[in-house]
């Protein structure tokens, strides 16, 4: 069995490797040893039955003493996964001998196997893994592997609150911009790694978040539960059933919906970067900070801007240290030239006349053609506020979505078909149940402002298995959708 | 009393405002009084730009008051732009609402304002204030094209230039703090107009035009996360702690509290606090909108909160006699104090606003033009849906 671009994956922690690796952190217990040990038995495999769940990620090499162990103790439960018709993928640690562990998960049979900057021929596939900013792009592997992810959802802030004032917005985690920026880019399928705080209890909605954050821009969750989930499952749990359950659910919602993952951005600010290590986090930072603002940006990436240009963008950004290559920098001082706005850092210079009536103290304003060009007095390090900048020097006057009755923090996805006669709206509330929301009940009086006038309007919930009719009403130069009860996650379909 | 004031009258109440506290307060005959118009109104469109003319004709015409002057006009945004009271914009029911924001700009330069301000500190709000305003879902252009030189400057981050803030002292000594330190748009200005919506309020009782200017109050200075020795460059959440609890003092370029022994309720203190600001940043034009707003409070986040239509609006020179004759609209007692509705938790900003010289709050001595009050009645608190008025506890700081 080969894997598939649609695999569905789970890390399957168990066996010795997995006590080993756990013991090296804080908080290991018997219990958990005795955990890792019921995973690795074929009868847990039952905990998958009514899942969609499609390919195991077992440990498998971490260059510990206990890597040989893994490969002997784990024959039967990867007989019986493969029988179930399960991948079963490898796990090879960066400090594992690859080679060997490569070698002994070809003798076991194993689908494939994950290794950190391996290439060459193997004998099975090999997905490369690696930190985000250093994943192997042109890699044939048939899905690339990313790490250093962050949990989704609503982050904790001093003092425990897990949500900002009355007045503020909360700070969320998000990976869904790296998902667009790495699916834009590579060809293979995109597994994020990411596992769930430690030390903390999850409730289930924090794991559907997790989901739904990846998957809305189509990227795979390696799902991971937590040490206390895992036992829960085991032991027969009946509330870690049922989060096993939601999360079953939301995995199918997307399962089925997989065509939505082929939309592209409408967003009109472009993120532009070569997103090389050195530009790579500035660059990231402010896709994150600037969709956690409500402002809708896509990342553009330089090597592919030179040949396709910015067709759909009203906004290019470009912090990166170096200027681009002179194609490309004259097709972004022709798309300022044609009336958009170039947001750049120092190094671009004076490229135009300052402009008599805008004033800003980090940027220097300059009339270019139609366009305006804002010029960055001083280097820009600072992500936060270059977001900030972003959002006022582009303008809410351009909002193509606003929200009302909830705070977007990033959970915002707006794309469409190039021919322009479908769009998705995706709402991910990443509050929802973490904080003091009732998620079951949605959030109330939810209003979705779109400046395009669409011809009709369905929402899909998790829940119904039909979608749900909108009706428009007008409003602001655009058209409002009221929605009595916002669930943590609604997609609405437009048609033109 | 439909006729309209003579312009001698309507420049005596103008000047009452900013004069009144030099007169004796010798009972409440003594007190500055000055018409206030009344009209009713069922809609933002046409008609309600035409009725505003008129009531501003009624008190004695914009031209003599705006004329060639600096115009600040302070709208009120309350709360975050993203909340609404169920679906309803927020214009109709606790934002000033866009279309009398963008009649009175047109109006204002009709008469022949040089320059109009509009000025407004959105909460927790660093960027400026079309942004909020854009947030809302207001076509900031209208307004900016309504009249010939109109800016805007968001109040609660530091003014541009070499003067940030300016301290406004209170006459007569102050009831909360002796002096307070204001983004200094509030200073540069000719003539002073606030616009906002009537409302009940949790903390103050009511919102009116004196309410307004609480939020003249930079979050720098005055907000919960303000700097101690300094202002922060950015405000962050609301006026609850320096302010409405007084769980600390404001920035140190700030005057502390008169009295720090004094009680830490909001009830107590924010209506001295809109008292004092009323008195020392005096409004020289009040105008009240109740075409569409909300009952039970200020803002969506107060529970029984309910939308509306009373359908009228209210206008005059003199905050505290426009203040009074709304209230009598809304079906309150303008005499009313503590314990009785609409302030049964707080003091009354009216007679405070009273006791600092700058205006009457009883209707014999407020001469009403236009509609009688009998005839713009609506009860605020008869608008089904409501909750028992509070008997304890703080409303949410704004």
């Amino acid at each position: 069995m080969n894997l598939t671009p649609d695999e569905i994956p789970m890390l399957w922690p168990c066996g010795p490797l997995a006590a080993a690796q756990r013991r090296l952190s804080e908080g290991f217990t018997p219990e958990m040893k005795t955990t890792f040990d019921r995973w690795l038995q074929p009868q847990a495999l039952d905990l998958l039955q009514s899942s969609p769940i499609t390919c195991l990620v077992l440990p498998w090499a971490a260059g510990l003493a206990e890597d040989k162990d893994q490969w002997q103790s784990s024959t039967a439960l990867v007989q019986a996964a493969l029988k179930r018709g399960l991948k079963v993928v490898g796990w090879i640690d960066e400090k594992a001998d690859a080679a060997a562990a490569i070698a002994a998960a070809r003798a076991a049979g194993l689908t494939a196997a994950a290794a950190h900057g391996f290439s060459g021929n193997a004998g099975i596939p090999v997905l490369p893994w690696a930190e985000r900013s250093h994943l192997p792009w042109d890699s044939k592997a048939p899905a690339l592997v990313a790490a250093g992810n962050a949990w989704p959802g609503v982050q904790a802030q001093q003092g425990g609150a897990s949500e900002a004032g009355p007045t503020g917005k909360p700070w969320v985690e998000s990976n869904a911009w790296f998902v667009e920026l790495a699916r834009l880019r590579a060809p293979a399928a995109l597994w994020l790694m990411f596992d769930p705080p430690a030390g903390t209890v999850l409730r289930q909605q924090s794991y559907v978040v997790a989901v739904m954050d990846t998957e809305a821009k189509g990227g795979r969750w390696v799902l991971s539960f937590d040490d206390n989930l895992r036992r829960g499952l085991v032991e027969g749990n009946a509330a870690a059933a049922q989060t096993a359950s939601a999360v079953w659910h939301t995995l199918r919602f997307f399962a089925r919906h997989r065509d939505w993952g082929s939309m592209q951005s409408l967003a009109l600010v472009g993120i532009l970067s070569d997103y090389s290590e050195a530009n790579f986090e500035l660059a990231g930072e402010v896709l994150k900070l600037t969709a956690r603002r409500g402002l809708l940006t896509r990342p553009v990436w330089a090597s592919q801007a030179a040949q396709r240009g910015f067709a759909g963008l009203k906004a290019v950004v470009c912090y990166d240290e170096e200027l681009p290559q002179p194609a490309l920098r004259k097709r972004i001082l022709d798309f300022v030239a044609e009336g958009n706005l170039l947001i750049a850092g120092p190094k671009w210079g004076q490229i135009g006349k300052p402009s008599p009536s805008h004033q800003h103290p980090r940027y220097n304003i300059q009339l270019f053609g139609k366009g305006r060009a804002a010029i960055a007095k001083e280097n820009v390090a600072d992500p936060y506020e270059a977001a900030i900048d972003i959002h006022g020097l582009f303008s809410r006057a351009n909002d193509v979505v606003r929200l009302f009755n909830t705070a977007t923090s990033g959970g915002l996805f707006y794309t469409g078909t190039p021919d322009g006669k479908r769009a998705l709206l995706q709402l991910v509330n990443y509050t929802a149940g973490g904080g003091r929301g009732n998620a079951a009940a949605g959030t109330p009086n939810v209003a979705v402002w779109v400046k395009r006038n669409y011809r009709a309007a369905r929402m899909w919930t998790m829940d119904a298995a039909e979608p749900a009719p909108l009706t428009a009403v007008a409003a602001d130069s655009g058209y409002e959708y009221h929605i009595a009860a916002l669930p943590p996650y609604a997609a609405i379909e437009f048609e033109a | 009393m439909n006729q309209p004031i003579k312009r001698r009258d309507f420049l005596t109440g103008l000047t009452a405002a900013g004069a009144a506290l030099a007169l004796p307060a010798a009972g409440r005959g003594s007190l500055p009084t000055a018409p206030v118009a009344v009209a009713k109104c069922n809609t933002y469109g046409r008609e309600m730009v035409d009725t505003l003319e008129r009531m501003f004709d009624q008190i004695g015409g914009l031209g003599r008051l705006v004329k060639n002057k600096t115009v600040a006009l302070k709208i009120n945004m309350t709360g975050d732009t993203w909340q609404r009271l169920g679906f309803h914009p927020a214009g109709s029911t606790h934002f000033t609402h866009p279309a009398t924001l963008g009649a009175t700009v047109h109006l204002l330069g009709k008469a022949g304002a040089r320059r109009i301000r509009i000025l407004e500190g959105p909460i927790a709000w660093g960027e400026s204030l079309e942004e909020a305003m854009y947030n809302t879902g207001w076509d900031v252009s209208t307004f900016t094209n309504a009249a010939p030189k109109v800016e805007y400057v968001n109040t609660n981050l530091p003014y541009p230039g070499k003067k940030p803030y300016t301290r406004v002292e209170v006459p007569k000594g102050g009831l909360l703090f002796p002096a307070y330190l204001l983004n200094t748009a509030y200073e540069e200005c000719d003539v002073f107009v606030t616009l906002t919506k009537v409302k009940e309020h949790a903390t103050a009782g009511i919102t009116l035009s004196m309410k307004n200017s609480f939020g003249i109050t930079p979050c720098t200075i005055y907000g919960d996360r303000a700097g101690e020795d300094e202002p922060y460059p950015v405000p962050y959440g609301g006026r609850g702690s320096i302010i409405h609890y007084g769980s600390r003092q404001p920035t140190k370029i700030a005057p502390p509290e008169i009295d720090p022994n004094s009680p830490r309720q909001g009830g107590y203190r924010v209506p001295r606090c809109v008292a004092d600001l009323c008195a020392a940043r005096p409004i020289h034009l009040a105008i009240l909108d109740a075409i569409e707003t909300m009952a039970g409070g200020e803002g969506p986040w107060v529970r029984g909160s309910r939308y509306c239509r009373p359908g009228f609006l209210t206008v005059g020179t003199n905050c505290v006699t426009v203040d009074a004759v709304t209230m009598a609209i809304m079906g309150f007692d303008p005499m009313a104090d503590r314990g009785k509705p609409p302030f049964e938790n707080c003091d009354s900003t009216l007679k405070l606003a009273e006791d600092l010289g700058i205006g009457t709050r009883d209707l014999n001595q407020i001469e009403v033009v236009g509609t009688p009050i009998a005839e713009a009645r609506f009860d605020f608190r008869a608008v089904p849906g409501g909750l028992p008025p509070r008997t304890s506890g703080p409303g949410r700081p704004s």
